[in-house]
């Protein structure tokens, strides 16, 4: 129930047993996993994001990685950063469907409550081949986990904190050997008005934030079954509402701005086991809509997107012990915004290969992946991907993986009235990383080591920025502006002591990540060789654990370097020190179990910015009462 | 905490620790020079006021927060200086912040402002600032106050300009659209006509005979082009009110913005579809050719020197630039300034 067992689990393949085994055909097999070799990986499993009551996807990937996420508040917008890339550049998965909204082609990672997901993995780098556009940084994956054994679990909790923050949520699974099916649902509130010291203002007087208020609420559903000759069909279904007041900076006035997003996902899923293949289909229909309203600027806006993803994959052994992966997609997307003048809509079509061969000898393994998007209106780059990886020296193994990634311009860029481009070109990037890992997971040792590197180096081309015309200062349209090249290295250390009932571990993460810009514009030469604005050079996290038993305590520290808010790099926010306590204690009772939960979040009381003068809490507190059935 | 882990910590700490990266030091005598305001970053960031020596030809930038240690705040539109005063509109921020123009220290704010866009001083007690959100404030300068709200009745009160006893407005449509100029009598305070002159009226000028001169955007309309309408200059007999002349520019596209005028103000100039115009104010045409072919995000004409400065915001997101050129249009120097470069004032 350790938050920091994802420390632990940074540099190792999520399934590491099965480096060095034959490849075999898995009910939760996704291709990340299957045919990501030579890819970083990080794994939250739900064990961990229950023991670390945290709010939403974005706070669950500050504390479990080295990645950067941009966040306009608690609660408020938060966009992610991985490797030096934008926010479009990391997609987000739900069942390997990419749920990006196509109007923007990224995420609020903050509208994903943690307390609908199963499991979320972040993967580094790029793996377009695998999964297509926008895929350049990384890719975040929510996934299920369907587990066909006779089990009831249900859990409900309760959870408070400063600032008016409440939540209540709830989960439950019942599954038998033909059968698995999970719900899950939240309802959360928070007032959201912390006081924090207005550096903006004279004297730096203490203010309370206004309008910063929340509430947000969502359901998730699943229901699998397993009929006789291995088939299976698996229906998920997903809700959320969220309603947000929207703040103001603290340079700026309340303009009385409120944005509220709703978000249906449906998928369902079919799959026929062969003796040595699988046969899956799946189909999804997306729908987000987005209502904004700013009342100074009489602003009321309505955002529709609807998007049918259609999948078929086939996957097979051949050669004896390598494995084939073939498939197609199809995605329909369809956008009705005022701005586009009438409804859009694009359809794409994609072609997707992977092999890959295991050197059992030499504990090796490799994978070739190849895809073709075929995308109205865009010549789309054909996307190759090499990985590999594999033992060099006891319990030491490598990993190395050289693909070609892109961007396909979102709806926005090219429908938007005015500006909207349809000339744009794709970005396109190629990307190299390459480290060693610690491979040994005996969890029966008394100290266990763990050590991670990872060098990468990405070169992305044609880089979509929107510019303010040429002659004309009013209308911005996208253009390809600029080519970034974004390189540095990731790196992760730790060791765990594990004696009978107790159990510690120290473990620290560290990102270096230089991202600049090495061509643009005749007019934008002054950025040139600067830093991408808001990307972190150093990123570090350190964290230490203590376990007896069903007591569980944890601390852990991070340093956020400075990041540039300009894009001449004239104008910088300072690097932060946060630090965060979480102390967990459970009473198990046979079948039943009550768990206590208390959070100190920033617990030095750090004044800081992750985004220009967007003031963000000091210490706060959160406690947990959450009561469990397990009849397994 | 283990200290091993603590000291990566405070080493990186130590190395990347920074400030506002500003070199420049305040030197007590922004007495006379030239003012540049900077909008600074949209959505989050604060907008800075920049200095122009024309003697030495230094730049001082974010001179305000250099003297007052605090930022400004977002979208800074205009400075105005009136009784040794500097009034710093501070559009998203909705106040007018005031200084001392010798040395910028801070001498009061004027705030519950709407979308507060030009200050204008009336007399040495009164000021006027235009509000997007209600009209006309009037304000007392003596404690920086306001005391009374004029409705133009009509949308975007933008530029002023005062003749005699009378302030002009232009309505510039703000969010919507508009064609009324209105004329303030600042011994009452009200409005004591409404003249109808072309599309969204923004820019106002005064000319060598006294005669009001207002450029008009036209309408813009992003969603439905069609209903676009071409920019006007018009020129106003400020004593009868009436419009003497109207000048339709040629296309439904052209959207005309910032008038201006040389020391004699004998000549306006604007800037159109990335060029600056020379218009003589005893044409009866348009210019069809530029007398600068470059872009500007806005432009002004000091009086002393007589030379026309264009910024230019790049990519909205780094240091702007101002450049100068003489008024046949060659290109004296240019110097850098804040993010966003988009008024003058030429003390």
């Amino acid at each position: 129930m350790c938050i920091f067992c994802t420390c632990f689990a940074f540099a190792q393949k999520i399934k590491t047993d099965s480096v060095y085994s034959l490849p075999e055909v898995k009910v939760d097999e996704t291709r990340l996993n299957d045919f990501g070799t030579g890819l970083s990986i990080v794994k939250i499993d739900r064990k961990k994001i229950e023991a670390s009551h945290l709010l939403n996807l974005a706070e669950l990937i500050s504390e479990n990685s080295a990645v950067f996420l941009k966040t306009y508040g608690q609660g408020s917008l938060a966009t992610i950063s991985i490797r030096g890339t934008g926010p479009a550049h990391t997609g987000l998965f739900w069942n390997g469907i990419n749920i990006s909204p196509p109007n923007l082609g990224l995420s609020d990672f903050a509208l994903i409550p943690a307390a609908l997901i199963n499991s979320a993995e972040i993967q580094s780098g790029s793996s377009a081949a695998l999964y297509g556009s926008g895929v350049i940084g990384g890719a975040v994956h929510l996934n299920s986990q369907p587990d066909f054994k006779k089990a009831i679990n249900i859990s409900v909790s309760g959870l408070t904190g400063s600032f008016g923050l409440y939540e209540g949520s709830g989960s439950g699974v019942f599954s038998n050997n033909k059968w698995y099916s999970r719900v899950a649902g939240y309802y959360r509130a928070c007032e959201n008005n912390f006081s924090y010291s207005n550096t903006a203002k004279f004297g730096s007087p203490r203010e309370k934030l206004v309008s910063a208020d929340y509430f947000s609420y969502g359901a998730t559903a699943e229901l699998h079954r397993l009929f006789k000759r291995n088939y299976s069909v698996a229906l998920h279904a997903w809700h959320t509402y969220t309603h947000r007041n929207l703040p103001p900076s603290m340079t700026s006035v309340d303009n009385n701005e409120q944005q509220s997003d709703n978000a249906f996902r449906f998928l369902l899923e079919a799959k026929k086991l062969f003796e040595k293949s699988t046969l899956k289909a799946k189909v999804a229909w997306l729908n987000e809509y987005l209502r904004y309203e700013n009342e100074t600027a009489s602003v009321n806006e309505k955002v529709n997107t609807q998007g049918i993803i259609s999948e078929a994959e086939f996957a097979t052994q051949v050669l004896k012990k390598a494995k084939l992966n073939v498939g197609i997609n199809y995605t329909y997307y369809y956008a009705d915004i005022v701005q586009y003048s009438t409804a859009k809509t694009r359809n794409q079509a994609a072609a997707l290969f992977s092999f890959l061969y295991p050197f059992t000898k030499i504990n090796w393994k490799a994978t070739v992946s190849l895809r073709q998007e075929l995308v109205e209106g865009y010549a789309v780059p054909f996307t190759p991907s090499l990985g590999m990886e594999g033992r060099v020296w006891k319990f030491i193994s490598a990993k190395a993986n050289l693909s070609r990634s892109y961007r396909v311009p979102t709806m926005n860029d090219r429908f938007w009235v005015p500006g909207g481009n349809p000339d744009l070109k794709p970005e396109s990037g190629w990307n190299a990383e390459a480290g060693f890992f610690t491979s040994s997971n005996d969890s029966s040792r008394l100290v266990t080591p763990n050590f991670s590197a990872t060098a990468f180096s990405s070169l992305i081309d044609n880089w979509i920025l929107w510019q303010p015309l040429p002659n004309n200062n009013i209308i911005w349209t996208p253009v390809n502006l600029q080519k970034v090249w974004a390189r540095g290295f990731e790196s992760n250390a730790g060791l765990r002591f594990k004696q009978g009932t107790i159990e510690t571990g120290i473990n620290a993460f560290y990102s270096y990540t230089r991202s600049t810009i090495v061509e643009t514009s005749d007019a934008l030469q002054a950025t040139i060789g600067k830093q991408l604005m808001y990307v972190p050079q150093h990123n570090l996290s350190a964290s230490i654990h203590f376990k007896w038993k069903t007591v569980f305590f944890s601390y852990s520290q991070t340093y956020t370097g400075k990041r540039f808010t300009t894009s001449d790099n004239s104008a910088s926010l300072s690097g932060f020190t946060v630090g965060n306590l979480l102390l967990n204690y459970d009473l198990n009772l046979n079948k039943y179990a009550i768990g206590f939960g208390f959070r100190i979040n920033n617990i030095w009381n750090t004044t800081y910015q992750t985004l220009a003068y967007r003031p963000m809490p000091g210490r706060n507190f959160t406690a947990s009462l959450n009561f469990k059935f397990n009849n397994n | 905490m283990n200290k091993k882990l603590i000291l990566p910590f405070l080493l990186i700490a130590a190395l990347s620790g920074c400030k506002p990266d500003d070199d420049n030091t305040p030197e007590g005598a922004y007495e006379t020079g030239v003012f540049i305001t900077n909008e600074g970053p949209f959505g989050t960031g604060t907008g800075t006021v920049s200095f122009y020596n024309r003697t030495s030809g230094e730049v001082s930038n974010n001179i305000f927060e250099v003297v007052n240690n605090r930022p400004l705040g977002n979208i800074v539109n205009s400075i105005e200086v009136h009784n040794e005063k500097a009034y710093i509109v501070v559009n998203n921020a909705a106040k007018v912040e005031v200084v001392n123009v010798a040395d910028f220290v801070s001498t009061g704010v004027i705030e519950n402002l709407g979308t507060p866009r030009y200050f204008l001083g009336v007399d040495e007690h009164k000021g006027y600032i235009t509000d997007w959100a209600s009209g006309v404030k009037v304000v007392d300068l003596h404690s920086n106050t306001v005391s009374a709200t004029i409705a133009t009745g009509g949308q975007g009160p933008e530029q002023m300009k005062q003749i005699g006893s009378e302030v002009f407005v232009a309505n510039s449509g703000g969010y919507d659209k508009d064609s009324t100029l209105v004329v303030i009598n600042t011994a009452s305070d009200a409005v004591s006509a409404t003249l109808t002159v072309g599309h969204n009226p923004k820019a106002l000028a005064v000319d060598a005979d006294g005669k009001l001169w207002v450029l008009c955007n036209g309408i813009l309309d992003w969603v439905t082009p069609a209903n676009d309408t071409p920019g006007k200059l018009v020129r106003i007999n400020p004593t009868t009110k009436t419009v003497e002349l109207t000048l339709t520019f040629a296309s439904a596209s052209d959207h005309p913005a910032g008038l201006v005028t040389n020391e004699a103000k004998t000549k306006l100039y604007y800037t159109l579809n990335g060029g600056v115009y020379e218009f003589s104010i005893t044409a009866s045409a348009l210019p069809s050719s530029a007398l600068i072919n470059r872009s500007f995000y806005n432009i002004g004409i000091d009086p002393v020197s007589d030379y026309i400065y264009g910024t230019d915001a790049l990519d909205f997101v780094q240091n702007g630039y101002t450049l100068r050129y003489t008024l046949s249009g060659t290109l004296v120097d240019s110097f850098q300034v804040g993010v966003i470069p988009g008024n003058f004032y030429f003390n």
